[in-house]
Formats: C-alpha cells, structure tokens, sequence
C-alpha cells in the first residue's frame, strides 16, 4: 500500500512538473514566442515596423509629427504644442518653443516622431532577421522591404537630427542594446548599406524599389554624393511606381479603433461620426516666417500653385492659413515617388555641371508640366539656380518633411551662410488666442537633438557631437 | 531457557502508545516453546501490568503462529533472518551493529513457530530478536549484555537500554540524559533515541529521564542478574518556549537547534482574546516584532499589506509566501479584495508559523525573501467526537469626525480666451489651488465642508453576523474534522442622505427602492473546510485536506452627475450655500444606482504522505492546488432625467462590466530526512541531513473589461540539500544550500552560465547555560545565542526577462487588416533574480524560574542586485516603456525584542505581561547610474533614503509683508526642490499586552499598540490657508507650499500614534453547569478591537491608507474622499463544545 501511495504521489507530481509551461500565454493580447518564431509571426513583425513609421508620420499623437515640419499648430488645450514655422518646427511640445530661444538647449525631436521613427526601424530589423530564419520563398521580398523601411527611417533620422543620433536595437528574444551617438554621415552610409542590402534582395512590387532607390539617393544626396544620387534614381520614369502610405478611416476589426488614420484638423468620435474638433482647426501654415521664410501663401495668391493646398480662415483675431493637403482621415501619403527622382536628378545635374548650364532645368519642368505648371527658366547664376531649385523642392515637398534637410544641406554643401537660409528674427507664434499673439523669436539652433529622456536612459549615449547643419 | 518479555504502558490512552515486544535472548540453548508462551509464562519487568492483558494481547499476535520452512546451508546469518521473516509476512528491522549479522550457518528447519525457527538459527549467536505489536516487524539487535562486543556481562550487574520518544509527535528523542538515581551511571540517547546503562546492580532502580523541553521523567525498574532491561519511555514536552517544535527543512524540529527565530502563533489564543474576522486580523493581534500589517481601508474585505523586515525591494513583490498545509497561495499577483492571505478562513486554522531570515529561503526557495507565513489548519483527534459552535455579533462604529474640508470659490480669468476649456466656468463651481495658481481662475471666497453633516455623513453602524461550526474526532487510523463558518458583514459605510434628499427633488422616487442603498458595503463569505488523516501503519500518514471558499464584496451607490446649476435641496437648506454649490458640481443630467460587485471562489486541495520507515528515516510529500476565481461586475445602470425632471430607466444603455481572474497555483514537494549512525561518536555528535525539491506552477489569467484574455504562467523547481548537526546537546549547526531553476531564472553569464540559483546558508545555536562554565542561578535559567547567515530571492516575472510581444491589426495598403506583433514590453535576458544576504544575531533567554522569557534578534538584510524598472530611452522605439534592471542596493536593519513575563501564576491568579518591540531602518544604498529619484504610489524612491519614502516641498520663510492677514504668493519662500520628510513605514513598534485569568473561570486580556516616527501623506483636510484670513498665517503658507509640490504632497506629515488594540473579557463557564447541557465546554466572550486611537495624525487613521498599498490593491470599495478607518469593534461571542 505504502509503496502504491507513493507511486500515484511521484505520477501526480510528475504531470504537474511538466516545465513546457515555462514561456507565457498565447492568447489575445500576449503572444508566446513560438507564434512569433513562425512565418506568421515573422510576418506580423514586419508589419509592425510598416504601421510604425506611418504613425511617424502622421498626426496620430495630437502632436505635430514629422509631416508638419511647415506647420504651425495650436492643438490641445490652450497649451501651444510647438512653433516651428514655416521652415522649420521645433517638435517638441513639451519643451514648448523656448528651447529654440538660445537659452542653450537644442530643440529636441518630438517624444513621438522620435519613438516611432525608432520602432519602425527596430522592428523592420527584427522582421528582416526573423524573415530569413522562418519565412520561405514567399517572404523574401518583405525581407527588401524590412531593408527599406529601416534604412528610411534612419534617413529621416539623419536629415533632421543632430551629429550624435543612437540607433538601439533590440533583437528578438534579447536585450535591449543602447548605442553611442552615430554622427549624421556615418547615418547616413548606414541607410546606403541597407539600402544596398535592400535592393539585392527580390522585391515585391515597384513601389518598394521605388523607396529604396529614391531613399539610398536621398542618403547619397546627404552625403553629398551627387553621381551615386543620379544613378539611383535615373531608371523611375513612372509615377505609378511610388512608394505610399495608406491611411484609412476603417476600423480595425477587433479594437474598433481607427488605428491607421491620418489625423488632421478633424476628429472621429468614439462613435465613429466625424466632428470638428476645435483645437486642431488651428493647424496651418504661416506665410514667410521670420526672415527668409518661404511666401507660401503669397505664392498661392498669385499662382494658385497646387502644390500648396491652403484655405484661408478666420479666428476672429486675424486670417490664417489652413493647410489643405491632407484632409480627412483616409489619405495617402507619397513618400517616395516620381518627384523626388526628378528633384534628385535636377541637383545632380546641376552639381555635374559646376552649377551652371540649364540642363537641369529639364527634369524640373518635366515634374512642373505633370500638373499643369508653366515651365521654369534659368535664373541665370549659380546662386540663384541652386535658390530656384530648392525652393521647387519646398513647394513639391510641403509638408513632407524634408526642409530642414534640404536647408541643412544649402549650408553644408553649397556653402550658404545660416543667416541666409534659416529663418531669424521674429515669428509669430499662434493666431487663436489674444493671449497667444506674442512674438517669438527664433534661435541659434539648426538641428534636433534627441529627447531629454535619451540622455537620461541611454547610458551609452553622451549627447550630440554637435548641432551644426 | 526461555525468557519473554511484554511490556505494556497502562497509562498511554492511545491505542499507538502500547507497546508489545516478545524477546527471544539467543544465547540460550533452549528453543522457543510456543507452549509455555501461550500460558503466560514469562516475567513483567516493568509497570502495573496485568497478565491477563498481556496474554490476551500476545494470543492475538499472529505473527507469531506463523509456521516457516527453511533449508540453507552456509547461509549468512542476515540472510537467514530476512528469509525467515518473509515466510512470516514480518518486516525485518536490523541493528547493523549487531555482532554475527554475517556469520554463516547451516539451518534445516521443517514447519516450525516463527521464534522457534529463529532461535534455531540463531543459536549461539550473541542476537536478540522482537517482534512488534503490529505484528509486522521483526527487529533484530545485539543482546543488551554484550554491547560491549565481548560478551562479557557482568553476573552481578545488569543493564537497562531501550528509546526515548517525545509523546506528541513520536519522534526519538535525542540527547536525553538517562540517569540511575543514587548511582554515576548515566547515559545520553542517540540520534534513535536509543540508550543503554551498562553494569547497573540488580534490583529495583529508580530512572531519571531528562532532556530540554521535556518534563523530567522518572521511572522504577528492576535489574535482574546478568540480563538487560528494555524501556521504552515517552517524554511530555515542557512548557519551555525552545522545546517548542517547528516547521524546517529537516522537519519538524525544536526551536532550540533553529538558528533563526521562527515565531509561531496559536490561533485558538488569538481568537480568544481580539476580534478574528480574518487572517489579517490575526496576524495583526499577534504583534509579532518585525511583522508590519498594513490596511488600505476599514472597509470589509479591503485589501492589506503585510510587511517582514521592512522592504527590500523597489520593484518587486514584497508580499511574503504564504504556505497553508502545504500548498502554496499565489499572493503576489494582483492581491484585490478578499484574496490572497484573507481568502483562508481564520476559524480553520490551528498554528501560523512566521518563517524569516535565511532559514527561509532554503526551505522554500525562491520569493522566500520577504518571509513565509505557514499556515496549518486543525485536524481531529483520536477519541470521541468533538462537535463545536460558535456565534459571533460584531457591532462597530468608525471613530473620530472627518477633518473639516475647505474649499475656494471662484470664476474664470476673464482675460483668457473663452476657446479654452476653464475649469471654473461659472460661480458654481469650486476651484482647484492649480487653477488659481497657473491664473486661469480667481478666487472669491473660501468655505468650509463639513463632512459630519448629518446629510452629508455616509458613515453608518458596522455589523457582522459571524457563525462557525466544526466537527472532528476519528480512531488511531482515521483522523477527520470538518469546519465551516461564515460571515455576513455590512459596512460602515452608507449612502449620503443628500443624495436621496436630491433624488425625491427630481420626483425619481418611482425608480427605486431607496432602501436598497441604505447599506451599500457587504461582504458575505462562507468557508468550509476538511481534513482527514489515514493511518494505515504507525509510522505512515497520508492527509487530504479540502477547502474552499466563496465570497462575495458588493458595493451600491448613487452617483449623481445631473441638476446642474444651483438646487432647491430642501432638507440641505442647514448646509452653507457654498457647500450646496460645491455638492451641486454637476455636468449632465445622468443618475447612477451604481453597484459593484466581487465574487470570489476558491479551492484548495492538498495531499500529503509522512512516512517514518524506521533507522531515523522520514519521507514527506506534499501535493497541491490553489485555485481561485475573482469575478469583479460593475453595473453602471443610468437614469437619464431631462430638464422637465421626466426620468428614462436606460438600465442596458451602458451595459454591465465584468472582469475575470484566475489563478490556479500547483506546488509539490518531496523531502527525506535521516539520522546518520555515527557509531560511538553519536553520543557526541548527531548529524541529520535532509534532502528535499518541490516544484512549483502558476498560471493567472485575466478577463479584461474588453475582453482581452491573457495568461501568464510561470514555473519553479528547486531543490536542498539541508544538514542538521548536533554537538552534545547544546550547540546546533544548521548547514544548507539550495539551487532553483524556473521560467524567470535565465542562462546569463551573471548565473555564472548556469539557469541555477544557488542559496546557501549557515547558522548555529549554543545553548549556553547547559554547558558546564554557566553558574547555577536562578536570574537566567535558560540562554542560547543563535546567529544565521544566508541568501534568498525574490524571482522577476518571465515577461520582465523574455519581453511581451502583443498583436495588433495592422492596416496593409491593400485595404485589409493583417495581424501584426508588437513589441510593447522591453526584455532584459540578463535579468536575475534579487539576491538578499541576510544576517540574523539574537539570544534566548528563560529567566527568574521560567517565569520571564526573552528573545532579542538583530537582522541585516542587504539587497545587492534589487531590481529597478528603469524607463527606455526613446531610441528603442518603445514609447514610455519599461524595463527592470538589477541595478540597485537596499538595505534593511531590524532590531526585534520580544518579552515574556508570567508574574503571577497559582491556581487563583495568572497574571502575565508581554511587550514587543520593533525598530526598523531602510535604505536604498545605491539606485544605479543616471536614475534620478522617482515616485511610486508609495511614496518616493531616491538613493540614499527609504523605499517609500515621504517628500515635499517646505516653507522656508513667510512674511505678510502687507499686512493685509493673506499670504500671497509673493510673501511665502518655499524651497526649490522636494525635501524628506520620512519613511512611509513605522521606524519604531511597540506593543504591550496583559492578561488576567482568575480561577480560571474569567479572563481579561488588553492589548495596546505604539508607531512612531514615520510620515503620511494625506490629503482629506482640504484647502485650508487658501488666501483665507481665518486661517493661521504658516498654514496660508503651507497651502502655498502644497501646490509647488510634485502632486499633493503638501499634506506629508510625522506621525506617531497610540492605540487601544484590543480588550476582552471571557467567561468559562463552569463545567457543571456545562454538564447540565451535555456540553464540553461552555464559553462567552466579550470582545472589543481599535478601542481608541491617540494620534498628532491630521487625517482619520494613520494606521490605515490606500496609497501605501499600490495600484495593484484593488478599485473595489476605494475611498475617493477621505480613506476609511478601521472601525472600533465589540463583539459579543459564545462557543459551546460538545
């Protein structure tokens, strides 16, 4: 009997002792790590990195994100969000628009643009290693993708940041792994490897190698590399081949959130029914912002250019410009197209030609006459071809992010003086209210350092090298 | 020649007491006659014995008629003797010491008597066999008279051997000293108990038994010539304190060879002199130094805290293991409402042991670093059967008045652009400080709230209907008992009259039964619980305990978020308009019969087997489940009331609210223990290693209220290696290591590579005043110094180590969903469990004839690698998450004294005293590089400061430089950043209890309580100083300091309080009149708790508040205004035993 009880107590004990149950729950909400080490789970990963730089990219936090780097905006609660106007935005909301003051400290990226800017390009390298280790023929070309996705957000990292941008990592079932700061060249050769990687790799569709073309050209172009820039980009011929992000107003199925939407000036309710809300109504553009701000409203005035879709409202204060581009929650967002390639091949021309000659001019006009612009004309100097050029830039690319790079690269590779291209002096900072109609003024400051937090958390990470275009 | 002996112990009730033995001296020549046994032929050594008794009882040995057949030739003598016995169906138990066991010899034996077959084979050979009384044993040893090994007893001598046994549990036991009065023959029992007195002269000889914690035992025996004599003795534990036995890794084991101190509470002496409604209560009344109980709410069923030895850790649980018969309770996660420790019922338990120090961590491993609390519930009691009721009316009232609230009133800053969102709109409106500060708003006046109104006073009459009724008894083989109790209890906490007063204005009186929330807060639980014990042999256990539990918190309301603008209150017209305004802050017009509800179920189911097999082995196994089931519903039914007051029922608009939680926790455990045979050096030293394992699961799982489903699961194992040595009796080393593995302890190269935890530990106790240099006195009677070194941890959760991937609908840009994984929780593979060391000092001291008992300890536990959770940098992409590091250092001192004084104690008087006290330190040493101080629901985490601990900002300096009776803004200096103002957790405890029994029919017990030198935060007593020229100067500037703060610690204060525990008054009533209801035992209790409460505290009750239990205490029955106290508590009681 003895022997009987202690035989049935040793069996018991043995099916309770099964340590399989080790790992956690794999349902709703937590996955086990057995799903995500699968084709499925490889696949989802990637898709994360995809849905986190369309949240980079959107207006999805209430604060303004990466888009808005021409806009100004007033958004939540009479506390102004940030009043980088219209070249440049300090997107850092709670740090308010002092930090650009020169009160010595560096306007920092916007806590949100800066985390999914992160995620997308940590998650896009998790996807690419798991991709290889558990996808099949059929993911090969997401693992080019993954390859894209995290080379673009480190472009936009490097166009927009201080010499001094970490790049953490955390690898699938590991550590999280903080870097010391990259300087923003070695930013970029880092996205042109990729890109590279990105392009060996078999592709899905055009649009991918839409973005790596046109993003390796951008990375080239921040390298001043104005021949490997045109190499990339000279093959796109079609628009039809651009690279996007969708936003939609649907709801996903289980959460009953409008997760992917574009956010902007309007609101969906938790019913689902649009509304306006109030403080977003402000999100505009200011017409040439301190000195040498871009006269983007007078421009709409007198050409109508459609590239800058504004509407003018009134506050009851004064008339402000709404912008127009991007309405509605459902849009879709060009970031890497046709344009950029005509834009590239333009710059590089005119550097192969010693900035002269009016060669250049042809790709330009061919982007101009694809909406119904009149033609361009040589301005006649060097100066003045490299002004014309890149305010084009700024028209074609309003809102897409992408001044504050190009501005960095007039001081850095055309040797422009600050004074020349960034804006100074006084700027207004928010039309709403009487209280907020004071004058700013802009600082000494060109680029975006990381988060305070950075600093604070990323041990390995000692701060920016230094903040010079 | 013949020579039988049986020996019976008439004394022993138990059946298991009685001992027979038939012993066969094999150096006689002549065989067994089974004959001349059946008649009865033999001598009585010892005790009032009857042979008629003794034949009757060796007639029925059927062991004995057994008949064998054996033919061996050249056979060793063991081999012979196991043979033998098989055919007997008798298990053979051999001294290896004894002489001869290999010896070889030819036997032919042809259907012979069992001891006759034996005493063939056995002839010549210098052995002596028995057979036991349960007819299964056969026991095989050298004959007294030649231990020495050459035969040579003395013919004018004799000598008396046999085993000491304690009486309770039937363990052997050791280090006894066997005395021959009159003579200097003595000797001193062995790790078996066994001893021997050799060269005794013949005759009758008085034996004197003694060993500590044992009453000294004397017995007469009578030496007869050349023979020995075999006793068998069982000694009754004394009352000394460190005879007391105790749970360890060895097994059950008297205090005395415990290193550390393990305190152990009777449950039955608590519940006879305070109020039980729960565990908690219990553990509260024991006072046991160094064991902090903390209370969220003196609300029923609200959650608490139990603290040992401070804090240790930042992150982590600090919740101590809970162990009920066995099984483990999973009280880490998510302790709301009545779980965890509550969730047991009070009335089924028998002892609670206090496990602390590094004596924990090896018995139970991993977590065990913030102490064990073993719980054993009763079980029956051979004999009749007891039948016990009891019924309890608890009756309790909340003490003190709410502290006066005040409040400005004001209007929005009418410069600011009405397009922002104000939040004074309108004069209605009462201001935050904020507002005013920031200039959004301005402020008009101040008023006062009263909360004591009668209209607004929502605290009402606690009563508790408290019921139990347990049955028990069984026979040596089956031991059951049965309890079941329940409560009913309803809060003291009711619904405000205003609102009802508001309710009949809006003519809504149609909707509801008003009387329905008269008495919104119950709790009502019923517990039953059962034991039963199987003894199928002497030596072997097996026990299932079943328990389960139901229990049910509900909580109605009314929430009234309508009549916007001023009302006509009607009764409330006594109230100042201000308050009318400030109670009048509505937004829409909605009205809430709100109703909360948690239902709690719970089973525990534990299975055990104790298994002595003899040679000092012991083998224990222990299997269990622990499962409970938390079902949490609100049910925001809503009103809706337009503004002609026509009132709509919507009760499903909104929709009913649940949330699921289960837990289901498996624990197993195996453990052997054994006392080695050290030969002659037994005597001096004793060694008794233990080796045990135990596996533990886990697995809680969650409903959420969007119907998200997760489960997490965890998995431990372990295993110790434990040794007990035993230095003549009086110095004790404890020596042990353990190694554990599981799901949270991963492959690091900070684990040295390996997925092992080792914890070792070493401790000693010398009991000094048995050694020989200690002077007879009679100021110290009894004094041991014990000192324990040692780790133990407390493990992470496995997704703090593997990270948690989520999945999310991912928008593809083809228009569809696609199920995406999300990185939301950062891993740390190199997270390791927290690793304490833990040094324990202290003395044990009897003094003044036992009539004072003193313990004195002195613990250091040092933290090394606590874990912090420690917020990403941005760049890892994973917004304001998280991720734990072992990066920090804690360090926690406790000094505990615990007094005993018994200063009167005759048949007529007992009077008896005791005072515990507590003194605690904690520090966080170092929080690691870059992490600046941060603020957790319990307070403030910075280095070099408590964990917990209280801040704010100060008044440095105040002026009313206008003299205008108002200080402004301008007028006050506050210091820039935050100062400590102390720690969360009492430095200083005391306790004090008396206790008075007359004739032992009336008993008077009361119980008082000191804390001193910690800080609260609080933040019920309102505004007051707000630009208010009734208020003192310093405290307009104080007011001014609280909104400088970091949230609202402007109400940080020092606290000390005193407090009236318990008092008690029972009556034994006598036993004929007892007899007269055929009853055992007749008992009326008076009983009152939380009498009175003397304290500097600015709030209600320091000793209660919600803040310090964290997010995960519990949402149910949450004080939003003012935290509740505990009531104070009489309770009229009867039991009654049949």
């Amino acid at each position: 009997m003895m022997r009987t009880l202690i035989v049935v107590f040793i069996l018991i004990s043995s099916i309770s002792c099964s340590l399989d149950g080790a790992a956690y729950g794999n349902e709703d909400g937590i996955l086990n790590h057995s799903y995500i080490k699968s084709k499925d789970g490889a696949i989802g990963v990637y898709y994360s990195s995809v849905s986190s730089l369309r949240d980079a990219l959107s207006l999805l936090s209430r604060d303004v994100a990466f888009f808005t780097d021409e806009i100004q905006s007033m958004p939540y609660n009479g506390q102004h969000s940030n009043s980088w106007a219209s070249d440049i935005t300090s997107l850092d909301s709670r740090n308010n628009a002092k930090l650009d003051m020169g009160g010595g400290l560096s306007p920092r990226f916007e806590d949100n643009l800066y985390e999914h800017l992160n995620a997308a390009r940590i998650r896009a390298a998790q996807a690419r290693v798991l991709l290889k280790e558990y996808g099949d023929s059929t993911t090969q070309a997401l693992i080019a993708n993954a390859y894209s996705i995290e080379a673009y957000s480190i472009v936009f990292l490097a166009e927009n940041g201080c010499s001094g941008i970490p790049l953490t990592y955390i690898p699938f079932e590991g550590s999280v792994e903080y870097t010391e700061g990259y300087s923003t060249t070695d930013l970029f050769r880092k996205a042109v490897a990729l890109f590279d990687s990105a392009v060996s790799f078999e592709h899905d569709s055009s649009h991918f190698y839409t973005l790596a073309s046109v993003g390796v050209a951008r990375a080239y172009l921040g390298l001043g590399k104005f021949d490997s820039a045109l190499l990339s980009v000279r093959e796109m011929d079609s628009e039809d081949k651009s690279f996007t992000l969708a936003y939609t107003d649907a709801f996903t199925p289980r959460d009953s959130i409008p997760y992917t939407r574009f956010w902007t000036y309007r609101n969906l309710s938790s019913s689902g029914s649009e509304s306006v809300r109030s403080e977003l109504d402000y999100v505009y553009v200011e017409n040439s912002e301190g000195e040498n701000g871009i006269d983007w409203i007078s421009s709409v005035a007198n050409i109508q250019d459609p590239r800058i879709p504004v509407e003018l409202v009134s506050n009851n204060f004064r008339l402000f410009p709404q912008q127009r581009k991007f309405v509605g929650g459902a849009v879709t967002v060009t970031l890497a197209g046709w344009i950029d390639a005509r834009m590239i091949e333009a710059e590089a021309i005119l550097n192969q030609n010693g900035l002269s000659g009016t060669s250049w001019l042809e790709p330009v006009n061919e982007a101009r006459r694809s909406i119904g612009l009149f033609d361009t004309t040589d301005p006649g100097s060097s100066d003045a071809r490299v002004d014309l050029l890149f305010r084009e830039r700024a028209f074609w690319f309003y809102l897409t992010g992408s001044r504050l790079g190009d501005m960095r690269r007039l001081v850095r590779q055309y040797g422009r003086v600050v004074s020349d291209v960034y804006p100074f002096g006084i700027y207004t900072k928010a039309p709403s209210t009487s209280q907020y109609l004071n004058l700013q003024f802009y600082g000494n400051y060109f680029v975006f350092a990381p988060p305070e937090n950075e600093y604070r958390y990323n041990y390995k990470y000692a701060g920016c090298e230094h903040y010079n275009p | 020649m013949v020579f039988a002996t049986v020996e019976l112990q008439s004394k022993c009730r138990a059946l298991r007491d009685y001992v027979v033995s038939v012993v066969i001296i094999c150096s006689a020549i002549t065989p067994f006659n089974s004959a001349l046994f059946a008649q009865g032929n033999y001598e009585v050594v010892d005790g009032p014995m009857k042979l008629a008794e003794s034949r009757a009882v060796s007639q029925n040995n059927s062991a004995l008629k057994k008949q064998v057949t054996l033919v061996a030739r050249d056979s060793t003598v063991r081999w012979v003797i196991h043979e033998i016995a098989r055919q007997a169906g008798l298990k053979p138990i051999v001294n290896e010491l004894s002489p001869g066991l290999n010896s070889r010899v030819s036997v032919n034996i042809s259907k012979m008597y069992v001891m006759d077959a034996l005493a063939v084979a056995l002839k010549g050979s210098e052995l002596e066999v028995m057979i036991g009384s349960d007819n299964e044993t056969l026991r095989v040893r050298p004959r007294l008279d030649t231990l020495d090994g050459k035969g040579t007893g003395k013919k004018s001598m004799g000598s008396i051997g046999g085993r000491v046994i304690d009486s309770a549990s039937g363990n052997a036991v050791v280090g006894a000293t066997v005395v021959v009065v009159g003579t200097a023959l003595s000797a001193v029992s062995n790790g078996k108990g066994e001893f021997q007195v050799k060269d005794v002269p013949v005759g009758n000889q008085t034996i004197s038994f003694k060993a500590l914690g044992f009453k000294t035992l004397g017995r007469s025996v009578k030496v007869v010539e050349s023979r020995g004599v075999e006793i068998d003795v069982r000694m009754v534990a004394s009352a000394t304190a460190l005879s007391e036995v105790v749970t360890t890794a060895t097994g059950s084991q008297r205090r005395v060879e415990v290193p550390s101190d393990i305190v152990k509470i009777d449950a039955e002496e608590i519940k006879e002199r305070t109020p039980v409604r729960t565990v908690t209560d219990m553990l509260e009344a024991a006072q046991v130094p160094g064991v902090l109980v903390q209370r969220g709410s003196g609300e029923p069923g609200s959650p608490t805290r139990i603290r040992m030895r401070g804090i240790g850790s930042i992150s982590q649980s600090n919740d101590p293991v809970i162990i009920v018969d066995g099984v483990w309770i999973d009280n880490k996660s998510d302790n709301q409402g009545a779980r965890g420790i509550d969730a047991i019922d009070p009335q089924s338990i028998e002892t609670i042991e206090i496990v602390r120090g590094p004596s924990a961590a090896t018995m139970y491993g991993m977590d065990a670093s913030n102490g064990v609390i073993v719980i054993t519930t009763k079980k029956g009691r051979p004999g009749t059967t007891r039948w016990e009721f009891g019924y309890g009316y608890d009756w309790g009232q909340i003490s003190g008045k709410k502290p006066v609230r005040y409040f400005g009133i004001g209007r929005p800053n009418p410069e600011l652009d009405s397009l922002v969102t104000i939040n004074c709109p309108a004069l209605s409106q009462v201001i935050s400080g904020v507002s005013v500060m920031n200039g959004t708003c301005f402020q008009d006046s101040v008023s006062i709230y009263d909360p004591n109104h009668p209209l607004l006073n929502n605290e009402a009459v606690e009563t508790n209907h408290r019921m139990n009724f347990s049955v028990s008894g069984g026979t040596e083989k089956l031991l059951y008992s049965l309890m079941f109790s329940s409560q009913d209890q309803i809060g003291a906490r009711r619904e405000q009259p205003i609102k009802f007063v508001r309710l009949r204005k809006m003519g809504a009186n149609s909707l509801y039964d008003a009387s329905d929330f008269e008495r919104p807060v119950t709790l009502n639980r019923r517990d039953i619980t059962t034991n039963f014990t199987v003894r199928p042999q002497e030596n072997l256990d097996v026990s299932v305990v079943v328990a389960a539990s139901q229990g049910k918190q509900g909580r109605d309301s009314l929430w009234f978020r309508s009549l916007a603008g001023l009302p006509d209150i009607g009764e409330a017209q006594p109230l100042s308009l201000d308050t009318v305004v400030f109670l009048s802050a509505a937004q829409d017009h909605v009205i809430e019969p709100y109703r909360e509800k948690l239902h709690t179920s719970g089973i525990r189911l534990n299975s055990s087997i104790n298994w002595m097999p003899g040679l000092g082995l012991r083998f224990s196994g222990n299997l269990g489940l622990d499962h409970g089931v938390n079902d949490r519903s609100t049910n925001p039914r809503r009103i809706y009331c337009s503004n002609d007051l026509s009132c709509r029922d919507s009760m499903n608009s909104f929709g009913s609210v649940v949330r699921r939680m289960e837990r289901n926790s498996y624990s197993s455990r195996l453990s052997g223990s054994t006392i080695l045979n050290l030969g002659r050096l037994s005597r001096l030293l004793q060694l008794q290693p233990s080796i045990g394992g135990d596996f533990r699961r886990t697995e809680n799982s969650s409903i959420a209220t969007s119907g998200l489903y997760n489960r997490l699961t965890s998995v431990s194992a372990g295993w110790y290696i434990n040794s007990t040595i035993r230095v003549l009796q009086r110095l004790y080393f404890d020596l042990g290591i353990r190694q554990d593995l599981g799901s949270a302890i991963t492959t690091t190269s900070r684990t040295g590579g390996l997925p092992f935890l080792g914890l070792p530990k070493l401790g000693s106790s010398w009991l000094m005043s048995d050694e020989s240099f200690w002077p007879e006195n009679n100021i110290v009677n009894l004094f041991r110094i014990r000192g324990a070194i040692g780790y133990a941890a407390v493990q992470p959760e496995i997704t703090d180590i593997l990270g948690v991937y989520m999945d999310r609908d991912i928008y593809t840009d083809s228009s569809r969903f696609i199920r995406g994984v999300l990185l939301s929780s950062a891993p740390n593979r190199m997270l390791v469990p927290e690793k304490a060391g833990e040094v324990e000092l202290g003395f044990d001291s009897e003094m003044f004839s036992e009539k004072v008992y003193l313990i004195v300890t002195y613990a250091h536990k040092e933290n090394r690698n606590a874990i912090v959770t420690r917020n990403l940098a941005p760049s890892s992409g994973l917004g304001s998450a998280s991720r734990k590091q072992n990066i920090a250092r804690v360090v926690n001192k406790n000094f505990e004294l615990a007094a005993t004084a018994r200063l009167i104690e005759n048949k007529i008087v007992q009077l008896q005293t005791n005072y515990n006290l507590t003194l605690s330190e904690n520090k966080v040493a170092e929080l690691g590089n870059r992490i600046t101080p941060f603020n957790t629901e319990s307070g403030r985490i910075a280095e070099g400061y408590p964990i917990a601990s209280q801040w704010s900002k100060v008044v440095l300096d105040y002026r009313d430089a206008n003299e205008d009776g108002v200080i402004s803004r301008d007028e006050v200096v506050i210091s820039d950043s935050l100062v400590y103002r102390g720690w969360s957790q009492p430095r200083h405890r005391s306790s004090f209890g008396v206790s008075l029994g007359l004739n032992n029919v009336v008993t008077f017990d009361s119980r008082f309580s000191y804390q001193g030198r910690y800080s609260q935060s609080y933040t019920f007593n309102g505004y007051r100083g707000r630009e208010d020229i009734t208020s003192p100067l310093l405290i307009q500037a104080m007011y001014q300091a609280r909104f400088r703060g970091d949230g609202n610690m402007e109400g940080t204060q020092t606290v000390s309080d005193f407090r009236w525990n318990s008092a008690s008054v029972t009556f034994h009533l006598p036993y004929s009149f007892a007899q007269r209801l055929n009853s055992r035992s007749l008992q009326l209790r008076f009983q009152g708790s939380n009498l009175a409460l003397w304290s500097n505290y600015s709030g209600r009750d320091p000793g209660v508040n919600s803040s310090l239990l964290g997010s995960s205490s519990g949402d149910l029955l949450q004080d939003n205004g003012s935290t509740m106290p505990r009531p104070r508590l009489f309770v009229v009681e009867l039991r009654w035993g049949i």
